[in-house]
């Protein structure tokens, strides 16, 4: 019997991507520290340009924080619609070595490239390959790890930024894995690392030291996954394209909102955009779901079931507004809001109702959203708007 | 003095299965998953419910000491399923102990105090009438597999519609049931006077209450049955049950079938059809089931693909010269319609690839199916 091909999983991490996209439009931006991030006042950085990581700012810092830090640097604010478009060119290099791409977010994926190495060359030289051909056709550089498992490439790829490709030979995880600090493993955040700084395990290496036993006693359930993954034991497939469980939107506000009117024109703003996003993807959902944040990051959820699924933003709207009528907005100050469709279906090939949307009414509403939709396509979003939004632009 | 008697086992296990279906099994209410045992003058009559349905049932039994007791529904069923005795034994004990006696086993069961269990809800013998047991039943069976799932659709849809109708001194029933994409009505004339029968309000009976119903009709062959403001009750000689209706409104379904243009239709094989579209059903992806219909030139080919395993495609004989069709129907719907029927011959009447089809035969008179297609 032969023994099967070792898997070989490449990690590929864009780096700084959306300050490099912002360094590649604007030349005159490279060298300086670029920092990219929410606009008002409590928004948090994006992605900082490794010039200003030099000043401590990194992802997830409050942007007026990262302002202290390094108030020379430039502060962009982010441009969603020109990542996504530069994260689907390369994707879709990816794509040409496997059909077995993972991608984590706009800048990050999992390739599994065990199969192709027959006809493409080995991981590493996939690798390399994939790193030049990103650089030759989008000017950005990507990280690579290649190893047999998700777990060590994902770690490997980082081991070099910016601009790096290390390897892990099959074989040679754990050797590769004992050096590095603990931290680096999933699931092992602040508590866990000072648990085990206690027990006197500082790298990866250390904790294979440590009688399970003992791991057990201090880290429960997590003690023994933590053993695999210092060994490199990561079974975990590459899944390409995971479908899509839910549609939703959420907005933190600048100020916390306390008028229920104004409250309600926030949700029809998001309805707007998940229907829409729902119909451009062709899907229609059941449950609504609706995201309450108060001041004090309280957070709740109420959801309803609808009698058939929709993908129209009226529909939406209503059931939104009687499930927020059934929390303390209005009375306690909101600070987030969110709405999101799941139970999804295909709208196409749905199986049809003998009771619901054929009514005139809703068949008028239809082609009304299809219309709006055509319009906001080829004009921009903001384009046409309910009336309701439009006093939200003026105020 | 507390409850002492003598019971035959095949009496008492047919009885305590009766009653499995309505014991609380979710524990919200603890004792609900007991059964309230009660004496009677040489009977004992037990009691079941899950506040949604109660049944009663009287057992001849030789009572040697009169009182009351609730016992665990599940664990009395079985082990006295388990049991080969002629005759079980039960002594009610201090402390709601009840010991059990099947020849040479013993069992000691903890029970709960009889007071402790909901009252059985009362109705009004002077209401009920008699009804033909076999017609309720043809009634069930021809809807109740068409009746939506709980939470999968509006709540209103996961009973069955009752309504009566007496025309010229001829008095029918009918049921219908939807589940928002099928929809299935079956209406029987009656020999009783149903007339009598309280039925201003929409009755609603959810699908479980139609279950157990069901099952009281296969044990004889007369049952009494009234509605009452909020609920059914069905009487037979030994047993009674009564269901709480539904709150709500059943859809408008006789506008759904008066918009099925009869003029456009195809007749096929009833077996023919439902073999091959079971063996459709096995190549089509879980979620709709959708098989594909190309109908044309008295000539129907049915097809089916799923994209982990294949494909599947039959082509049948039919009566059919109209335009041309193609269109895709969730195979399930169409078998669970013709395996309720009886006609060799049955009508499909179609109009478009996005309006409602209508099922039909010459020999099953009362009954209607409706499925909505699905856009493929």
């Amino acid at each position: 019997m032969q023994t099967p091909l070792p898997r070989r999983i490449i990690h590929l991490d864009m780096d700084a991507f959306y300050a490099s996209v912002e360094i590649l439009d604007n030349p005159t931006l490279r060298g300086r520290p670029v920092v990219v991030g929410g606009s008002c006042q409590r928004g948090v950085v994006s992605a900082a340009s490794y010039e200003a990581r030099k000043y401590g700012i990194r992802s997830a810092l409050p942007i007026a924080m990262a302002r202290k830090l390094c108030p020379q640097a430039v502060f962009l604010p982010v441009r969603m619609a020109r990542y996504q478009e530069l994260s689907q060119r390369i994707m879709a290099i990816f794509a040409r070595f496997t059909p077995l791409v993972e991608p984590l977010s706009l800048d990050e994926a999992f390739l599994d490239v065990t199969a192709s190495q027959t006809l493409l060359g080995t991981a590493e030289e996939i690798a390399a390959r994939i790193r030049m051909l990103v650089r030759e056709e989008t000017g950005l550089t990507v990280s690579a790890g290649v190893a047999s498992s998700k777990l060590v490439a994902k770690i490997a790829s980082d081991l070099d930024k910016p601009d790096g490709l290390t390897i892990v030979p099959a074989g040679s995880e754990e050797e590769f894995l004992a050096p590095l600090p603990i931290a680096r493993l999933w699931g092992v955040g602040a508590a866990t690392r000072k648990t085990l700084a206690l027990l006197g395990v500082k790298t990866i290496g250390d904790l294979k030291k440590l009688p399970p036993r003992i791991l057990a006693a201090k880290l429960g359930k997590l003690g023994p996954l933590l053993v695999d993954s210092a060994r490199g034991i990561d079974l975990r497939p590459v899944e390409p394209e995971r479908e899509a469980k839910s549609i939703g939107n959420e907005e933190t506000f600048a100020t916390d909102l306390f008028d229920l009117r104004r409250i309600e024109q926030e949700l029809l703003a998001l309805c707007t955009r998940v229907g829409r996003r729902a119909r451009r993807h062709g899907l229609r959902g059941r449950t609504v779901t609706l995201k309450l944040k108060y001041r004090d990051f309280t957070q709740i959820t109420r959801s309803r079931t609808l009698p058939a699924a929709s993908d129209d933003e009226q529909t939406l709207y209503t059931t939104g507004r009687d499930l927020l009528a059934k929390t303390e907005a209005g009375s306690r100050p909101v600070r987030l809001l969110g709405l999101s469709l799941s139970s999804l279906e295909t709208a196409e090939r749905g199986q049809l109702s003998l009771f619901s949307p054929t009514t005139k009414k809703e068949k008028c509403r239809r082609h009304l959203s299809h219309a709006i939709d055509a319009i906001s396509s080829r004009f921009g979003e903001g384009a046409i708007l309910p009336g309701k939004l439009l006093a939200t632009e003026k105020e | 003095m507390s409850l002492i008697f003598n019971i035959s086992r095949d009496d008492f296990l047919s009885g305590l299965a009766s009653l499995q279906n309505v014991t609380g099994k979710k524990g919200t209410i603890a004792i609900l998953s007991n059964l309230l045992i009660e004496s009677q003058s040489d009977a004992i009559r037990m009691t079941a419910t899950d506040l949604e349905i109660g049944i009663r049932n009287t057992l001849p039994a030789e009572i040697l000491s009169e009182g009351a007791i609730t016992l665990p529904a599940k664990k009395l069923f079985e082990l006295v399923r388990e049991s080969d005795a002629a005759m079980i034994h039960i002594e009610i004990l201090e402390n709601n102990w009840a010991k059990i006696t099947c020849d040479s086993t013993d069992y000691k069961l903890a029970g709960m105090p009889s007071d402790e269990y909901p009252a059985f809800p009362e109705y009004d013998e002077k209401n009920l009438v008699s009804l033909n047991s076999d017609d309720l039943k043809e009634l069930i069976d021809k809807t109740i597999f068409s009746v939506a799932q709980e939470g999968e659709s509006q709540f209103n849809l996961t009973g069955i519609l009752v309504e009566k109708e007496s025309t010229e001194g001829r008095n029918k029933l009918r049921m219908v049931s939807s589940d928002g994409h099928r929809l299935s009505l079956m209406e029987k004339e009656v020999e009783s006077d149903i007339g009598l029968l309280k039925m201003e309000k929409t009755i609603l009976i959810p699908r479980k209450g139609m279950q157990e119903i069901k099952k009281f009709c296969e044990a004889g062959s007369v049952v009494q049955l009234c509605f009452e403001e909020k609920q059914a009750v069905l009487k037979t000689e030994q047993s009674v049950i009564v269901i709480r209706l539904m709150n709500g409104d059943f859809p408008d379904y006789r506008n759904i079938i008066q918009v099925v243009n009869k003029a456009k239709y195809f007749e096929l094989n009833r077996m023919k059809i439902m073999t091959s579209m079971k063996r459709m059903n096995l190549f089509t992806e879980d979620r709709y089931n959708a098989v594909q219909f190309e109908i044309a030139n008295n000539k129907l080919i049915l097809s089916s693909q799923s994209m982990d395993i294949g494909s599947a495609k039959d082509e049948l004989a039919i009566a059919y010269e109209d335009a041309p069709l193609k269109l895709g129907f969730n195979g399930k719907y169409f078998v669970e319609t013709l395996q309720v029927m009886s006609s060799d011959t049955v009508k499909a009447y179609i109009n478009s690839e996005e309006s409602p089809c209508m099922i039909q035969g010459e020999e099953d008179p009362g009954f209607i199916s409706i499925i909505m297609p699905m856009k493929i």
